[in-house]
């Protein structure tokens, strides 16, 4: 493993750059960064307030992903295991793998490391979506059909899509335009959520309860719906690695070289912000992972888009399993939010890591 | 990064919006694990007569003085609203907060204020000569009130009301201030003489006839500790709550398999008005093993009967006990 990436990009200089990184060689980091994932994900499920014993949840597990009788459960435990625990280890690996993955292709085409994926308004939108319809009487909170989803992925594609449009100058959308537009839109929604939240003050809670976001009423049916839109996101956006390589340079340099950076633009950041908004839309709003697992991912492996984008989402997916353990175990019965398990573990690490980084090679071990 | 500034802000609101779940639950801390009512209560050591000059210790430890009864108050509560209208205390009333919709009457004030962004100068132009407060000051009001040498009676829902008698404490205070002393002490032995009826139709239960319950505050399992006055009708009832002490918190958030290994037989939903319906908790996924689903004892209460330390709190408790032992209650 490489622990010294070189500060320069691959492609700004063939001397040191590994050239012969291929998508072929990347095989085998990506099975290991996988296999981790499922680890996780495995010990996330067998784990929780209420204990079960490890070979009564892979029983359970298997029987319903198999279909082949093992055994005899309490309805209890089945429950818990099959509707309560899988759907929300699963979800919460999706939407941390959706957050890491936008973050770090954000933070490509804006070759600006505090670019993440709220950051053209998808948070705001999402938020004035799902307000709207919590304040209004359609609101139906916990049953399967509810209003809310559709409506915060709405009204965060709306926001992206405004922002886009905003900052458009004939065919060309400069950058910096786009991420002033996208923190203009996104003052406009939240003072407009700000106003609904106090306008409408018996709804406040349940405002902010989706805020705040978590994994508390996951369900299969919320990891059905967003599946579809983040692995379009994944598959049309992963091609796209080595164009965000040759784009870290400069976007005139890129041209140059051949490369359609407009279209590079509206496809990679017209996908995930699909992808964000689906992930949004079914966990509210969950902070710090799309900003910092892609530069947690470029400080071990390297600023290499073939790399940092997938390895993103599996440490993304990992990283949020993990801090939802947290969140509904650290207390036997009780949740503690998300949002503050995800700072409060994530940011040592990462400041572990950029201290790390910082000292000479020589120190490093 | 605009919204990271309404996430920052949000989770500073949160621990504050839990606690106004449907507008006014409250408190935290212990609980004493003597039973809320005597056998045969004591009488209230107070006067019948009002008795003025007042002076009332508040939750901010402050001293509350009033010479001469007020004629001018602004309700910043709804349960406040509820006690001075039980009082009959309501002619002195100039202005409600806007959650205030009990009784009628309270509707049709013309001015009404925001309770969750006061507006100080609104407030000062009611010229009121006592406002009161019984909720938690979250906006800081009361200092600027203080300020302005408005009398405020502030009584911290989450501190000062963690049971019934606690309830009774702020009918008491109340009529102290409002001079209602003499209606006070019949509106409270009333109370009282209704939940001992209730008491003592649970009285002979054996243990295994208490049922366990999860009472509901939202559609993401945010519940009502003991140490709450929610949780004492429930202890009152000889229920047990599932939410137990709550970990220290008075209004925590369960998590599902929580709920669902604690498998209660009755569940009680004080969301309906918040998109929650008996008929989707039924549809939850992992729910129908727990045993109130499979035996249909799911009930709604209104959120503002129950959330509020007010008088129709034994309106709540009345229809909990028949909820929960329909044979005992007709």
């Amino acid at each position: 493993m490489q622990l010294a990436p070189s500060r320069r990009l691959p492609l700004a200089d063939n001397d040191c750059a590994p050239a012969l990184v291929t998508w072929r060689s990347l095989a085998p980091t990506y099975a290991l960064a996988a296999l981790a994932t499922l680890a996780v994900a495995i010990f996330a499920v067998s784990w929780g307030t209420v204990h079960i014993p490890p070979q009564t949840t892979l029983a359970i597990v298997i029987h319903h992903l198999t279909g082949a009788s093992t055994g005899e459960h309490s309805a209890t435990f089945d429950a818990i295991v099959w509707q309560v625990r899988m759907p929300r280890v699963v979800l919460a690996g999706m939407v941390g793998a959706t957050l890491a993955f936008s973050g770090a292709a954000y933070q490509g085409v804006f070759r600006n490391p505090l670019a993440e994926p709220y950051i053209m308004g998808v948070a705001a939108g999402a938020s004035v979506g799902a307000t709207l319809i919590i304040v209004s009487p359609l609101y139906v909170a916990a049953g399967l059909l509810s209003p809310v989803p559709p409506a915060a992925f709405a009204g965060a594609l709306i926001a992206v899509a405004l922002a886009y449009g905003l900052a458009r100058v004939g065919h060309i959308v400069p950058t910096t335009s786009l991420i002033l537009s996208g923190v203009a839109v996104s003052s406009v929604g939240t003072s407009l959520v700000t106003y609904l939240m106090l306008a409408f003050n018996t709804r406040t809670l349940a405002i902010l309860n989706w805020i705040l976001g978590g994994f508390n009423t996951a369900t299969w049916t919320k990891a059905g719906i967003a599946l579809p839109y983040m692995l379009l996101a994944a598959i049309v956006v992963l091609p796209f690695a080595r164009t965000l390589n040759v784009m870290q340079l400069d976007e005139d340099q890129a041209r140059q070289l051949g490369v359609n950076t407009e279209r590079t633009k509206i496809i990679v950041l017209g996908m995930a912000s699909l992808a964000t908004a689906a992930a949004v839309s079914v966990s509210g709003l969950i902070g710090f992972v799309g900003l910092i697992v892609p530069h947690m991912v470029r400080m071990v492996w390297g600023p290499d888009y073939r790399r940092v984008l997938p390895l993103s989402g599996f440490f993304g997916a990992s990283f949020l399993i993990i801090a939802d353990v947290i969140a509904r175990t650290i207390d036997p019965t009780f949740e503690v939010p998300i949002g503050v398990v995800t700072a409060l573990v994530g940011a040592p690490f990462f400041l572990y890591l950029l201290r790390r980084q910082q000292r000479p090679a020589t120190e490093r071990f | 990064m605009t919204m990271r500034w309404l996430h920052t802000t949000a989770g500073l609101m949160l621990a504050v919006l839990v606690l106004l779940a449907a507008m006014a639950c409250g408190g935290s801390s212990k609980k004493s694990s003597t039973p809320t009512f005597n056998e045969n209560p004591t009488p209230i050591p107070i006067a019948t007569e009002p008795a003025f000059p007042v002076t009332i210790q508040r939750s901010d430890g402050k001293a509350l003085t009033l010479a001469k009864p007020p004629e001018h108050i602004v309700s910043m509560s709804p349960a406040a609203t509820e006690i001075i209208y039980a009082l009959g205390a309501e002619k002195s009333l100039i202005a409600v907060d806007k959650q205030s919709n009990f009784p009628d009457a309270a509707n049709s004030f013309a001015t009404k204020v925001d309770a969750f962004e006061p507006n100080v100068e609104q407030i000062a132009g009611l010229k009121p000569d006592l406002v009161i407060m019984l909720a938690t000051d979250n906006s800081g009001i009361v200092p600027k009130l203080d300020a302005l040498n408005i009398p405020v009676l502030y009584e911290n829902i989450d501190t000062a009301v963690k049971t019934l008698e606690d309830v009774w404490g702020q009918i008491r205070i109340i009529g102290e201030v409002t001079g209602t002393n003499d209606k006070a002490v019949p509106l409270i032995s009333g109370l009282e003489g209704r939940v001992k009826k209730v008491q003592d139709a649970v009285q002979g239960l054996n243990q295994t006839l208490t049922p366990k319950v999860y009472h509901e505050l939202d559609s993401t399992f945010f519940t009502a500790s003991n140490n709450t006055f929610i949780g004492d009708l429930y202890h009152v009832l000889r229920a047990q709550n599932i939410a137990g002490n709550g970990g220290g918190q008075a209004y925590p958030q369960m998590t599902q398999e929580a709920i669902i290994a604690a498998n209660p037989k009755v569940i009680i939903l004080a969301d309906e008005e918040f998109g929650v319906s008996i008929d989707s908790v039924k549809a939850r996924p992992g729910w129908s093993a727990i045993d109130a689903v499979q035996n249909g004892n799911i009930f709604a209460i209104k959120a503002d009967i129950i959330s509020r330390p007010g008088p129709r709190i034994v309106d709540a408790l009345e229809q909990l006990a028949k909820d929960i032992y329909p044979q005992r209650f007709q």
